[in-house]
């Protein structure tokens, strides 16, 4: 974070001026932060784990034997 | 743990920030949440791609901002070009009681050209070097300084601040 040369159309801000922006801009991105992490997100990471570990396995597409009656899901 | 649950649970510790830079950049919670949620599943695809012993932060950051300005933009300009109004507002009554609040400092920010935001996101809150952010966002190191810099004047010029004495 070393901005030692300026261009010279923009000068450099007063350092409390500065201090004053970064402040700011940090206790407003804080605040996002703290926030509750959507459900809807962690879910998608479940999920995501789930799908992955079924490819990994090869576990066959829902194949049926013959003779099974298919009543119902279960 | 598995590769599979430690990736998962790398994952999981960043969500926070990734949150935070997708809603910095966006300027909206739902559009956020659906960029997030992009870039995760995007993340997760290309797993393989990703380099063990890097920042998985600036690894998902990129793939986000390069997600957000392919895709999401568009839409944000959209709403954003309705509400020059609100940026006159803010420029002509900013001082009343000569403190400015961080939601004057958030309506600020929102006014900031995309790529002055992203810069001054990325090296101002998300703790990355200029050097870091420049790599993030493709672009040269000197790009990054010049866009935090504008920023800076821009935020100044919104909220009316010309001394430390306007806070």
């Amino acid at each position: 974070m070393s901005e030692k040369k300026e261009t010279p159309e923009h000068p450099s801000l007063e350092p409390p001026i500065q201090a004053h922006l970064g402040d700011q801009l940090k206790k407003l991105y804080g605040t996002i932060l703290s926030e509750p992490i959507p459900e809807r997100l962690t879910l998608l990471l479940d999920q995501l784990e789930k799908l992955e570990r079924k490819d990994r396995q090869e576990v066959p597409p829902e194949t049926f034997p013959d003779g099974a009656d298919g009543g119902g899901d279960r | 743990m598995t590769a599979i649950a430690a990736f998962k649970s790398a994952l999981l510790a960043e969500l926070p920030s990734l949150r935070a830079f997708a809603i910095s950049l966006s300027g909206s919670h739902d559009h956020a949440d659906d960029l997030v949620q992009e870039t995760v599943m995007k993340a997760w695809g290309a797993h393989a791609s990703f380099v063990p012993g890097t920042s998985l932060r600036a690894w998902l950051f990129t793939i986000m901002r390069n997600t957000y300005f392919s895709q999401y933009r568009k839409a944000r300009r959209e709403v954003q070009d309705t509400d020059g109004e609100a940026a006159a507002r803010l420029v002509s009554a900013p001082a009343q009681d000569g403190h400015l609040n961080l939601s004057d400092f958030r309506t600020a920010l929102e006014k900031l050209p995309d790529d002055q935001r992203e810069a001054l996101i990325l090296v101002g809150a998300s703790g990355f070097s200029c050097e870091e952010a420049a790599e993030i966002c493709g672009c040269a190191v000197g790009t990054i300084k010049s866009r935090v810099n504008r920023a800076r004047q821009k935020l100044l010029q919104l909220m009316s601040i010309n001394s430390a004495a306007d806070f």
